[in-house]
Order: C-alpha cells, then sequence, then structure tokens
C-alpha cells in the first residue's frame, strides 16, 4: 500500500508543483492522469524518492519514503519520463549493468536473465547493438524491461507509451497488467487510452491539485445521458463552443465532430446522446479545474 | 518583387542577427559559468602571491636601484607567466565545452533546422566565448593595476603608464587565450569529443616545461630557436632567451618601451591565426552529432522493424528473479567494471599513458651537465626527478577522467535509473574512484616502463627498477588516492564538472604558487613538490619518517574527504527550502559536530607533522643586523675576541638514534687588546641545551648549562687578561636533524645509519663562540651593499689544532681532518682518534659504509657501487695535490682526502685534508670528456686546501676572489696541464658563459668592490675572477705569477691577518717587469667593470701566387683596450701564419691580416679563450669561397 499525505512541492523559483495531494494506491494498477505540467512526473520523482518534497509524507507499508528514499529503492522499478543509457555499451550489456546495479539476479545467470528480458521487450535482435544506435522506441523497450527486473513491489511507470508502436504499445499494456496482479503500479501518462485500458482506479490531476480519485466506470456513470455528438460546419464551431460546453472536438473523415456536455438535455437539434467515454469525463474534469484557476487569478 | 542585391543585403543583415544572438547568449554563459569566475580568482590570487619582479635579473638590487613593479619590462613576464599556467586550462574547457554545449543539452538537432548555419554558429560561438576571455583579461589588468600602482607587497615603481600593462596583456596573455580557447573549440567542434578541451593545455603544458620555454642548449641555431619562438603560444622563450638573453640594465627596465623585434611578432600573429584556421576549418567540415545519429538511427530503426518478432505472449512471472541489494563492495564492482570498459573506450587512456612515457623518459633522462659529463641515472634518482611532472600530469588526467566518468550519468540521461536502484551510494562514488585510480595504476606501469627503458638502453640492465616502483606506486599512491577523494568529494558538492574543474585547477595552481612562495610544508605539501631527494645511501634515510607521516596523512584525509563525498552525495534532490535550512548557522553547526569524529585522526597525524616540523626549523639564531648597516658604505664588525686555539672532542655516534654525544674542551685565548670578563656563545638550536665547565688557572671549576641562544654569556670567575687562556669544557647529546626539516630539500648535517655528515661549516655542530664587544685586530667588512645579516665563521675564521675520538659502530667507516693516529676497536664499536698538527679553521666528520682508494697521499672514501668516476676523482685528487703544491705551496698535511656523503644537498665543501662531496655532484657521473664534472669538482675543492684553507681571506669586497676565484683558476691550470689547451679553453668558455649568464650589469662592480652577497656577485667573484687570474697569469707568465703566489700564501698562512685582493694585486705587480703595462691590465680586468665586445667584419682572402692574402676587420664594441689572439683557421686548426696578436681600444677597429698556405674557412678572435668577453658568438666570421679557380691546390 502506497500513501500520500498533503504532499507539496514548491520548486527554488516559487513555482509550486503539488499543492498538499494525498493519495492512497493499493495493490494493482493505479493510473495518475492528467496533462503535461499538471506536476505528475514531480510527483512519480517524489515517490521514487529521487525529490524532496517541500511538505507532506510518502509512505510505502508504513515506511517513509521522503525520510529514507533508500528504504525505498530495492522495492522499486522505475521507468522515468526522460532517461537515456550509456551510448556505447550494447543493449545486453546495459541491462546486465542495470540489473547488477539493482541487485537483481537469477539461477540462470544475469546474462540468461538479460536476455529473457530483452526477449519479453521484443530486443533479441538488437541485444548485441550499441544503444546509440536504438531508436526511441527501443530504448523505451529497454527502459521496461530494467524496471521490471526483480518483481519490483511498487513500479512507477511515467510516461511509458510514449515512443511506441500500436503493437508494442499492446504488448505493454498485457505486460503491465500482468505486473499489477500483485504489486502497486502507478502509471503515469496524459494519454487517457493508458488508463482506460489499464487502469481499475485513477486519479486527475491539474496544475497540481488533485481533481478526483475515480475508477473509469464510476466516472463514465457519473456523466451517464449527459454527453452528445453531432457534426458541425466549420463556421458554426465558434458559436457552439460559446453557446454549449464542448467537451470534445475532432476530425472524422475530414468532417468536424463536437462532444457536448449537456446536463439539462438542450443540445442543437442534430446532435445526438452517446454513451460517455473516460475521455469525456476527464476533459470535463480538467476543464472545471481550468476555470476556477482562471477565477481564482481573476 | 526583391532585387539580388537586395535579398542578399537582406540575407547578412539576419545572418548578422543570428550571429550576434548566439554570440550574446555564448558571452552570457561563460560569464555566468564557474569557470570564469574561478579564473578570475586565479588570477587574483597569482597576481598577489607571485611576483616576477623577483624571477628577474637584477631584482635585488639594493637601495633605490630597483625594477619597478610597474614597468613593461616587469608586467610582460607576468602576463606570459599567467599565460602559461592561467589561462590555457581554462580558456581551452571555456572553449572545448562551447563547442559541444549544444550536443549536452540536446539543442544541436534543433539548431540545425533553423537557418542558422554551421559556419555562423561556429564563429559566433567562439566570438561569445573570445568576448568572455576578453573580459577576464580586461579583469586582469584592472586588478595588476591596483596591485602595482598601489605598490602592494612593497615593491618599487615608477610613474603610471597604461600601455605598459595593455601591451603585454595584447602580446602574451590575449594570444594564448585565444589559442587554447580557439584550438580546443576547433577541435571539439570537429571531433565532437571533450577530450581535446582536456588535452590541449596538458600538451601545451609539456611541451612548454620540455621544449618550448625550457629546452635551449648550448649552440642551438638560430633557425630551430627562431622556430620554437614562433610555435610558443605563451611567449616566454622569447622572453626567457631573447627579452633578457643578457641583463638589458635596470635603466632599460625602468624607462624604455619593450624591445620588440619581428620573430616576437610574427610568433604572436601565427599564435592568433593558427586557432583562426582551424574554427573556420572546423567549421567547414565539422559534423553535427545530429545528423550523425539520425543517419544512424533511421539506418538502424528500419533494420530493427524487420526483424521484429511475431506477437507473443507476456510471462514476467515466469522469470526466475531474485533481488538482493547490492552490498557496497558489490556495488563497487559493478560500477567498476562499467567504468572500466567506459575508459578502455576512450582515447584518453592511451594519450595519458603515451604523454606519461615520454615525459619520463625525457625528465628523467638528465642531460649533459656544465662540464659535459652525463649523469650516471639510477632508478631512484628518474623517479624522483620526473616525480613533480608525473604528479601534476597524473593529477590533471585523474581530474579529467573522475569528472567525465561522474558527469556521464547526468550526461546520457541514466542517473534517474542508477540514482533510483538500490546500489549504496558509496559503491557509485568507490566504483568511479576505483577506475580513477585503475587509470592511475596504468599510468604509474608508463612511468616505470619508460625509466626501465631509459636505464636500459643506457647500461644494458633493468637492476634498478625497484626504486621505481616505490617512488611512482608507493609514493605518489597516496597523492593520487588523495586527489581523487579530493575530486569526488567536489563533484558529489556541486554535481558540475564545470565547478568541479575549477576548482581542481585551482588547487593545483594554488599549491604550485605556494610551492614557489616556499609555503609548503611535509605538512601541506601533499604532492610533494620539491620535498624529496634520492640518495644510494638508503631509502629515504633522512626525511623517511617525514615522508610517512606526510603520506599516512594524505590517505587519512583520502578517507575523510570520501566519507565527507559520500554524505554530500545527494541521490535525491534536496528542496530547496529545506537548502536554505541547512545553510543556517544552527544547522551548520551541528553538522559540523558531526564531522568532528571523522576530523580526530587527520588532526592528530596533522599536529604530529606540525610538532615535528616546527622542532626542525633551522633559522639561524644569529641577531638581525642594524637597518644602519645596510646604508653604510662599510662598517667594522669584531670578530670573536677570546678564540679557540685548541680542542680536544670525544664525539660518540649513535646512528640508530639519530645521536651524537660531545664531550669537548676548548683552550680559549684573549687575542684582544682588553680584558675580558666573559666569553660569548652561541648555541644552536640543533645542539640542545650544553652544559659548560669553566676552568680557570687559580680559580675553582664553575659549571654551567646553556640553551640556544644567539649569544649567551659564559661569565669567568676572573677576568680574562690579553693573552690568557681559558679551559672551556662542554658537553651536549644531540639528535640530529632535530625534528622534520620544513619541506624536505636540503639539510647539511645528518646521523643516520647509513651516513654522517657533521661540520663546523654551519655552526650546528659545536658550541661556537659569538662576536665580542671588545675592540681588536681583526678586521671584517660588511659592505653598504650587504643584503644579509653579519655571520661568523667557525671561531671567526680563526686556526685551531684539535684532537678528536670518535666512537661510532663498526660497520661505519669515519673519516675527518687531519691524520688518523689510531684505531680501537671494541666490540661492534670502533673508535678512532684524529689529530691535526697544522692548525685548521673548520673540521668535518663523515661517516658512511666506504669503500677506499687511495695513492700518492690521496684517499677517496666512497660507496662501493659508486666506483665509475672515481679513478677520475682519485688521479684529479693526486694531480691537484702535487701540482698545487708546487705552485703555490706545499701541502702541509699527510693526506688529501675526499669523502662522498648522500645528495641531500648537492654540493661540495673543502674541509682541511677532508673534502665533502655529494654523490651527485661526482660520484654519479657517466661520460667524463676531460673528467667532466668529477675533474672539475675535485679540482676545484682541492685548490681550496690552498684558496680558504691555507690562506684565510678577510669577509671585505674582493676577498671572494681568493677563494672561489683561486679554485677556479687553480682547476684552468690544472685542466691545462692535465688535458692540454684544449680542454682549458673549453673549461674558460664554460667559465664565461656562467659569468654571462648570472651577472647582473646594471649593479655589477669590479672585482675589488665585489661581495659576495647574490649570485650574481657569486658568479662575478669566482668565474670572472678565474678568468682574469688567468689573464694575469698569462701576462706576467707561469713562473713569475705562481712565485708571487707562493708569497702571498706565506705572508698570510699564520691565519692571524686575512688576505685582501688588493694585497695579492700588490703581490703579482711586484713580479712584474712592466708595471705600467701590468697596471694598465689590472685596472681594466679588476678596477673596473670594462669587457670588450669584439665583432669581425670584411673577411676578405685573395690568392696572390702560392699564398691566401687574407684581411679581417675587428672591433671592439665593449670597453677597453685589450691585446687579443685572432686566428685564421681550418676547422680546428690554425695552420702557419694564421694567428695575429693585436690591440683594440674600445670602440676601435683593428685591421689584422694573414698570409696564408692554403684557403682558410674563418676568423676568430680570442680562439683560446683566453680573453673575457662577452658576445663572443659575434667575435668570428667566415671568409668568402674564392672562384674555385683562384682558390688554387687545396692542402
Amino acid at each position: 500500500m502506497l500513501e500520500i499525505r498533503n504532499l507539496t512541492k514548491t520548486y527554488s523559483g516559487g513555482v509550486t508543483a503539488l499543492h498538499g495531494i494525498s493519495l492512497r494506491m493499493p495493490v494493482g494498477m493505479f493510473g495518475l492522469l492528467g496533462p503535461n505540467g499538471s506536476g505528475k512526473t514531480t510527483l512519480m520523482r517524489i515517490v521514487a524518492g529521487l525529490l524532496e518534497p517541500t511538505a507532506g509524507q510518502v509512505l510505502i507499508d508504513g515506511e517513509d519514503v521522503v525520510g529514507h528514499p533508500e528504504r525505498v529503492w530495492p522495492r522499486l522499478g522505475y521507468l522515468p519520463q526522460s532517461f537515456g543509457f550509456y551510448p556505447g555499451l550494447t543493449g545486453r550489456a546495459m541491462l546486465a549493468h542495470m540489473l547488477r546495479l539493482k541487485g537483481v539476479s537469477s539461477t540462470h545467470g544475469v546474462d540468461a536473465l538479460c536476455d529473457d528480458l530483452l526477449e519479453r521487450v521484443n530486443l533479441t535482435h538488437a541485444a548485441k547493438r550499441p544503444v546509440k544506435g536504438y531508436s526511441g522506441g527501443m530504448r523505451q523497450r529497454l527502459g521496461i524491461a530494467q524496471a521490471i527486473a526483480g518483481n519490483p513491489e511498487l513500479l512507477i511507470v511515467d510516461e511509458p507509451t510514449a515512443g511506441l508502436d500500436p503493437e508494442e504499445r499492446a504488448r505493454f499494456y498485457r505486460l503491465l497488467s500482468e505486473l499489477a496482479e500483485n504489486r502497486t503500479v502507478i502509471l503515469s501518462t496524459h494519454i487517457v487510452d493508458d488508463v482506460a485500458v489499464l487502469c481499475p482506479r485513477f486519479a486527475v490531476v491539474r496544475y497540481g491539485r488533485l481533481l478526483a480519485t475515480t475508477t473509469p466506470t464510476e466516472a463514465r456513470a457519473a456523466i451517464a445521458g449527459t454527453m452528445f455528438e453531432g457534426v458541425v460546419g466549420r463556421a458554426d464551431l465558434g458559436a457552439i463552443a460559446d453557446r454549449y460546453h464542448v467537451t470534445q472536438a475532432f476530425l472524422v473523415e475530414g468532417q468536424n465532430r463536437v462532444r457536448l456536455h449537456a446536463a439539462d438535455g438542450n443540445v442543437p437539434p442534430h446532435f445526438t446522446a452517446v454513451a460517455p467515454t473516460l475521455e469525456d469525463a476527464y476533459h470535463l474534469l480538467t476543464q472545471a479545474a481550468a476555470a476556477a484557476s482562471t477565477h481564482q487569478a481573476a | 518583387m526583391i532585387s539580388m542585391p537586395q535579398l542578399r543585403s537582406v540575407r547578412i543583415a539576419s545572418s548578422r542577427a543570428r550571429m550576434a544572438t548566439i554570440a550574446t547568449l555564448e558571452f552570457r554563459m561563460q560569464v555566468a559559468s564557474p569557470l570564469f569566475w574561478a579564473l578570475l580568482a586565479l588570477l587574483v590570487a597569482a597576481i598577489s602571491t607571485l611576483n616576477p619582479v623577483a624571477m628577474m635579473r637584477g631584482a635585488a638590487a639594493d637601495g633605490a636601484s630597483r625594477v619597478f613593479a610597474n614597468s613593461i619590462w616587469a608586467l610582460s613576464p607576468s602576463f606570459a607567466m599567467s599565460g602559461f599556467f592561467v589561462y590555457p586550462f581554462f580558456a581551452s574547457i571555456m572553449g572545448g565545452f562551447a563547442a559541444l554545449r549544444d550536443d549536452d543539452v540536446g539543442m544541436t538537432e534543433l539548431l540545425e533546422s533553423t537557418s542558422l548555419t554551421r559556419r555562423e554558429h561556429a564563429w559566433a560561438t567562439f566570438a561569445g566565448l573570445a568576448a568572455a576571455l576578453g573580459l577576464a583579461i580586461l579583469a586582469h589588468i584592472a586588478v595588476l593595476i591596483v596591485f602595482r600602482e598601489l605598490s602592494i607587497g612593497g615593491t618599487a615603481r615608477g610613474p603610471f603608464h597604461i600601455s605598459a600593462y595593455l601591451v603585454p596583456a595584447l602580446l602574451f596573455a590575449a594570444p594564448t587565450a585565444l589559442w587554447s580557447a580557439g584550438l580546443a573549440f576547433a577541435m571539439a567542434n570537429r571531433t565532437r569529443r571533450a577530450m581535446w578541451a582536456y588535452a590541449l593545455p596538458v600538451l601545451l603544458f609539456v611541451a612548454e616545461f620540455l621544449w618550448l620555454w625550457n629546452w635551449h642548449p648550448a649552440g642551438i641555431s638560430r633557425v630551430l630557436d627562431d622556430a620554437l619562438i614562433m610555435l610558443d603560444p605563451t611567449g616566454l622563450r622569447w622572453i626567457s632567451y631573447r627579452l633578457f638573453a643578457t641583463d638589458p640594465g635596470l635603466t632599460v627596465v625602468n624607462t624604455q618601451p619593450l624591445a620588440l623585434d619581428a620573430m616576437l611578432l610574427i610568433g604572436r600573429l601565427f599564435t592568433v591565426l593558427l586557432p583562426l584556421s582551424a574554427i573556420a576549418l572546423s567549421a567547414r567540415r565539422g559534423t553535427r552529432r545530429g545528423e550523425q545519429s539520425r543517419a544512424s538511427v533511421r539506418q538502424r530503426s528500419s533494420s530493427a522493424t524487420s526483424q521484429r518478432s511475431p506477437f507473443t505472449a507476456v510471462l514476467t512471472g515466469a522469470l526466475p528473479m531474485q533481488r538482493l541489494a547490492p552490498t557496497i563492495a558489490t556495488g563497487s564492482m559493478t560500477v567498476l567494471w562499467a567504468e572500466l570498459r567506459e575508459l578502455m573506450r576512450r582515447p584518453s587512456l592511451y594519450f595519458s599513458t603515451l604523454l606519461l612515457f615520454m615525459v619520463v623518459a625525457d625528465v628523467g633522462g638528465a642531460d649533459a651537465d656544465a662540464f659535459g659529463s652525463l649523469p650516471l641515472l639510477t632508478g631512484g634518482g628518474v623517479a624522483i626527478a620526473a616525480l613533480p611532472a608525473v604528479t601534476v600530469l597524473s593529477c590533471l588526467f585523474l581530474l579529467f577522467t573522475l569528472v567525465e566518468l561522474m558527469h556521464r550519468d547526468q550526461s546520457s540521461g541514466f542517473e534517474p535509473l542508477a540514482m533510483s536502484s538500490s546500489t549504496p551510494t558509496a559503491a557509485f562514488l568507490i566504483g568511479r574512484g576505483a577506475a580513477s585510480l585503475a587509470l592511475q595504476a596504468v599510468l604509474t606501469i608508463a612511468c616505470v616502463a619508460s625509466a626501465a627503458v631509459l636505464l636500459y638502453t643506457r647500461y644494458g640492465s633493468t637492476r634498478d627498477v625497484w626504486p621505481l616502483w616505490l617512488v611512482f606506486g608507493g609514493v605518489l599512491g597516496p597523492t593520487a588516492l588523495l586527489w581523487v577523494s579530493f575530486v569526488i568529494m567536489v563533484m558529489s558538492a556541486t554535481r558540475s564538472r564545470a565547478a568541479t574543474l575549477a576548482i581542481g585547477f585551482g588547487a593545483l595552481l594554488l599549491t604550485a604558487a605556494q610551492f614557489v612562495g616556499g609555503m609548503l610544508t611535509w605538512l601541506t605539501n601533499w604532492p610533494l613538490f620539491g620535498a624529496l631527494r634520492w640518495t644510494e645511501f638508503a631509502v629515504f634515510p633522512l626525511d623517511g619518517a617525514a615522508l610517512l607521516a606526510n603520506r599516512v596523512l594524505a590517505l587519512v584525509l583520502s578517507v575523510v574527504f570520501f566519507v565527507v563525498a559520500c554524505r554530500v552525495f545527494e541521490r535525491t534532490e534536496r528542496d530547496p527550502v529545506a537548502k536554505r535550512e541547512r545553510w543556517k548557522l544552527r544547522h551548520l553547526g551541528r553538522t559540523l559536530v558531526s564531522y568532528s569524529p571523522l576530523l580526530g585522526l587527520p588532526v592528530l597525524v596533522g599536529g604530529f607533522l606540525g610538532i615535528r616540523v616546527h622542532e626542525g626549523r633551522t633559522l639561524p639564531l644569529v641577531a638581525q643586523a642594524a637597518p644602519g648597516a645596510m646604508t653604510q658604505d662599510a662598517r667594522v664588525v669584531d670578530p670573536p675576541s677570546p678564540v679557540i686555539r685548541r680542542m680536544d672532542l670525544f664525539i660518540a655516534l649513535q646512528p640508530a638514534e639519530h645521536r651524537v654525544t660531545v664531550t669537548g674542551w676548548y683552550d680559549v685565548v684573549n687575542e684582544s687588546r682588553a680584558a675580558v670578563a666573559h666569553v660569548p656563545f652561541r648555541i644552536q638550536r640543533a645542539l640542545g641545551s650544553v652544559d659548560f665547565l669553566v676552568t680557570q688557572r687559580g680559580t675553582a671549576p664553575r659549571a654551567s648549562v646553556m640553551t640556544p641562544t644567539a649569544r649567551g654569556d659564559l661569565d669567568l670567575a676572573r677576568s680574562m687578561q690579553v693573552g690568557d687562556t681559558v679551559r672551556i669544557g662542554f658537553h651536549y647529546s644531540a639528535v640530529v636533524p632535530r625534528g622534520f626539516s620544513r619541506n624536505g630539500g636540503e639539510r647539511d648535517a645528518f646521523v643516520l645509519p647509513t651516513a654522517v655528515y657533521l661540520s663546523t661549516h654551519r655552526g650546528d655542530f659545536l658550541p661556537e663562540i659569538s662576536e665580542s664587544d671588545v675592540p681588536n685586530d681583526g678586521v671584517r667588512f660588511i659592505p653598504a651593499t650587504s643584503t644579509n645579516a653579519p655571520t661568523s665563521g667557525f671561531n671567526g675564521g680563526r686556526a685551531f689544532t684539535v684532537s678528536m675520538r670518535v666512537s661510532a659502530p663498526s660497520d661505519l667507516v669515519v673519516n675527518s681532518v687531519g691524520a688518523k693516529e689510531r684505531t680501537q676497536v671494541d666490540r661492534d664499536r670502533t673508535t678512532t682518534t684524529w689529530v691535526t698538527a697544522e692548525p685548521v679553521a673548520a673540521i668535518n666528520l663523515l661517516a658512511g659504509r666506504y669503500a677506499v682508494q687511495r695513492r700518492d697521499g690521496v684517499a677517496v672514501f666512497h660507496l662501493p657501487a659508486h666506483a665509475n668516476s672515481v679513478p677520475v676523482i682519485l688521479e684529479t685528487l693526486a694531480a691537484a695535490r702535487a701540482s698545487f703544491s708546487s705552485w703555490f705551496a706545499p701541502y702541509p698535511w699527510p693526506e688529501l682526502r675526499l669523502s662522498e656523503f648522500p645528495d641531500f644537498n648537492t654540493q661540495a665543501t673543502s674541509f682541511p685534508t677532508n673534502i665533502a662531496v655529494s654523490e651527485g655532484l661526482s660520484f654519479l657521473a657517466d661520460t667524463l670528456l676531460y673528467g667532466g664534472l668529477p675533474f672539475a669538482v675535485t679540482a676545484h675543492e682541492a685548490a681550496h686546501q690552498w684558496w680558504g684553507h691555507l690562506l684565510a681571506a678577510g669577509d671585505g669586497p674582493g676577498t671572494g676572489v681568493l677563494v672561489e676565484g683561486m679554485a677556479d683558476y687553480s682547476t684552468l691550470l690544472l685542466a691545462e696541464q692535465r688535458y692540454g689547451s684544449t680542454a682549458r679553453a673549453a673549461m674558460a668558455a664554460r667559465f664565461e658563459t656562467q659569468y654571462l649568464q648570472q651577472r647582473v650589469a646594471h649593479s655589477e662592480r669590479s672585482l675589488m668592490e665585489t661581495s659576495d652577497v647574490s649570485a650574481a656577485d657569486g658568479a662575478v667573484s669566482q668565474k670572472k675572477g678565474a678568468m682574469v687570474m688567468w689573464m694575469l697569469h698569462r701576462h706576467l707568465g707561469a713562473e713569475r705569477t705562481f712565485s708571487a703566489l707562493q708569497r702571498f700564501i706565506r705572508e698570510h698562512r699564520t691565519r692571524r691577518t686575512f688576505a685582501t685582493l688588493q694585497q695579492l694585486m700588490v703581490a703579482l705587480r711586484a713580479e712584474s717587469t712592466d708595471s705600467v703595462a701590468f697596471d694598465r691590465l689590472a685596472g681594466q680586468v679588476v678596477l673596473s667593470t670594462a669587457l670588450p665586445e669584439f665583432a669581425v667584419t670584411d673577411p676578405r682572402c685573395q690568392r696572390e701566387g702560392t699564398h691566401f692574402m687574407c684581411t679581417a676587420r675587428v672591433h671592439n664594441h665593449g670597453l677597453g683596450t685589450w691585446s687579443v689572439d685572432v686566428a685564421a683557421g681550418v676547422g680546428d686548426r690554425v695552420p702557419v701564419g694564421g694567428r695575429r696578436t693585436i690591440q683594440v681600444p674600445a670602440g676601435g677597429t683593428t685591421p689584422v691580416a694573414f698570409t696564408l698556405d692554403e684557403f682558410p674557412e674563418h676568423v676568430v678572435v680570442d680562439p683560446e679563450v683566453h680573453v673575457l668577453q662577452t658576445g663572443r658568438a659575434q667575435a668570428r666570421a667566415t671568409f668568402p669561397r674564392a672562384p674555385r679557380s683562384a682558390r688554387g691546390v687545396q692542402r
């Protein structure tokens, strides 16, 4: 069980990245959803023991991470948002080095374990190639391999699917869901699909504040019957946005499709009721937070 | 529609705007960098601690005649030295980092996608960098102005001229800074590697020390010298060998503009153009890493896609993995292994290894000495000679390597992964430290291999390799460990590559500055600069304990630095609020308290070292002279009034404890004109407390104790009347040397298990009677130019007889003054008795595990392993005894001995009957042309038996000639007798060169007025004195000269009067058959500073029948009228008719003509080096070759 209590982080320029966030994350997959700059990475780095908060606590099974980060590291698998490897080492050597740093071993030896892990992330063919020649996706997969090594009790993955093609993303989803069966996995992402697919429970953050902690089903249920979708001409987009609560506007086969939130069912005539998605719920939450923030600033 | 010219002007304007943006940004980043501020701090430190004026000849000129510290001549070396020591390191790193910064921050590809061209980017970045360096130079000038114009440091100064600062800054500092920054920038831009930023200053440092600045062998060709001046970016070579080739004189230095020449200007131009060309080339051909990586990624990504396997199930749970947090040991090994792999990939490993190999071979393989001898190399000698250079280079390589290794996680992006792993922090630091030490091990092997190859190529064996391991491994190892832990600590604390490099350079440069300023001690000298001397007598027998304590301190501090590094290394990025809390006084206090247990051991070891160094301080206990004494023309200082006429000594040596116990009696006589109530004694610190017992006829013996003092009076029971004698007994037991030396280096007195050297030379062997306040007959002069406190030789230079019994362990052979009367062996100790029937004025006592070789009344005591040059020493000693006895006076003692002592002080001192010579001065000599250094040293020191012991000179002006000058003159005589006139001429030429190199023209006085108060005065007395005596010898003839010298010695041998140069001149003049000619010559060479400077012009040869009629014109651009030989020669041979003697007046020209049977090649003035002169290189000319038809038959 990971517990975050009143976590606040203020950087030296006076920017507050986290405003007293409190969360409880049981065993299983937990999503942390928020737009870029919402404070997700700051929160992940604090939980990983790499960043000291200004205030607050992070406890893993009652163990204080902030005071003693070295106690979390042996239990941690971490895939940061931004990372790199020694460019001169081969993928296999780099992974072996990382495994040794983490103290991960196998009855068949570290090298055999490396081969197995590389196979899991589909990098066997590039195992003997220097990392400097890897594509972004290959590096990401190598990062995933080191993160999952050693069966960590806590796995933190920060924007893990960035750079992965759909096939690799699907593989990674399966991998994460399997890992989440018996450990806490924190998935930090701005991609709603990631959460929708993987997370039974998630939190939404924006401007360093916790907007909601819920499940995808609850989130969707909360707005059931209030979502409508229709096709709008380009010239009418502005007028629709002014009059209605537009949650999303996107192009489908060259046509502007607009989704509206209307609790009272008052929508333009050609709009039809649709089943709410997690993305609708997310956008409603973040838009509300943005409006509140603008109101506060005013 | 825009026309082409408009388009072009728009493009140019746009390009300029882009470049201005880049340059401004670069300038701001450079100025904000820690390197920039460290550069400024070090420049201020260098200016405030180092005064280049002190390094200039003539700086010690007395009174008001001093070099102005703000003259352009004084400021030029200052800027050039900064250009060498400070600018290259900082400018290179700043340049290299500027070229690679975009790669580091991932901006390269973004920039590539803009309209900014590669050329614009390179030049604009360099412009910003150059502007930052320009700002640093301006700050340098400003600080110098403050220091020099406000006379901080108390130096003399003249009127303020801004050009005196600007011109040297532009000539020396700016080109060096531009050279370093530009080349490093260009190389890094071209190769995309930081290595060049590090390698360039190291290469420059080595090249300057080995070739560009320091390498200037006699006879180097002008073309090569010019080429080196052009290549030298610092300008130091030009300053050393052109600007100050000869002393320009105080007036010139203080008032004239810099004497620039074309070669300097060409060199400066080359220094600036080289980096600019390199940048132009790199901007044209350089590749951006982004391009490479994009291409390679494209290629590899496609191959990756093609090899992708079909979708497979993912089952991590099936993998058999365990996780156990690594221990410090296993974690360290993991990190070490990764770092070693990285190191082996880097060219810097091979570059540094090769460079150290070359440096050791060059520095260790010492050049021939002034007498043409090659030193005999020993493993320890080579290692100690190379140690400073190896230490500095190792520290630089370790600094660069560690900084890059520790920065690698940050630059590669691996840091969050590594830091969140369960490997302990200490393991990361230990692993990287161990990798650096592995590099040090490779460097050590390279050093040992280089020295071993050197020894093998010289002597065909590598038997002497163990000292190499000892020095490069055992001695240097702790330095490397300390440095590595220091760098790790700094990098851990700052997490900044630039800040760590800046602090590292700062630490090295400040240590070097402290060394130059003489401020280092065993306590602070962590790199052991100048502290170690090698001797073959034993392994570090003198300062071994100090060295051991110093090394232990280094190891202990390494541990402290490492522990601090572990504490300050922040794996978790600290919160700024918490950081501010930590800097509060209360928290700092708590932190200090928490560190205090760590400091216990270093404080203990450091305290021990400090106390022992304090105990060993060797400051003389002589009272300071009154300030007035320095400005008076002359002042009479009375010698000791009661003087020792006889001493009986019993000396017990306990070498294992470094102890000497002396019990003795002085028979003291009152030779003054009045009664004395007490005998004043001076007790040096080395003796500790001394027990005295005074026995005076008719009174009861009086005992007293005296502690170290400049002057303590031993009261007498009854006043000593003139001519009365008292017997003073004394006893002391002292450890010699007491405590540790300040910083190793020279020691003149020691009692060691393998060697003993004690003497009255420095008054730290026996209690010494000090000056009396009662006037007497003795006359000693303190010249007005003296900067030294008045000192007194033992017993005021008065002679006494000695009976000395010495008890020592039987494995030591003891040697002392006088004749060995008897030897008595008692168990493992031997007691020898030495007696001097002929009075002596100084005594010494040497002991060692000697082999002895004897012949013809002479003996050489030497280490058995040092037999190489003993035959030459023995032959020279025998020849000197025989010849000097015949020329000057019969040698009064039964045997003349020469004893070797350890090379703690490379010098030789002639004591009566027993000459002490250090091993490095004669015994470790290899090639022996004309006897080489062993001949020169032996002959010179043997001559002191006559000139210094049989004849005692006063302390007044000119009397240095009677001791050192006459000894060198005697050496010239003996060289001619044993090896012929060619050897004598070669030696005379060396004397002339040494004199010209060391003299300070503007303050030089005539021989008659010179007092040996500086090295320049010493060169005048010794080298010019010897040449002048040789000129007088030639004028009078050998027979008359020797007759005069014999009478002169006879008259002064009693030692009741002290000889002067005037008296010698009187004695020589008395033998002259033409006193007018003698007076003319003596007036020029003894009473004035006149020197000829000959030049030959207009050499012509014409065939007349079977002969060649050759003419030339000889000019004297110097002073005085001189009779000098002129020879027309072929090679070294002078054919019949090829020699003339002419008179050349000051400023005059004398034609010279030869009639020869063969065509001569050249005409030379003074071919046999009889006349001391300056500018000898111009005193020769080559005859133009006649047409073949006109040459006739060549013989």
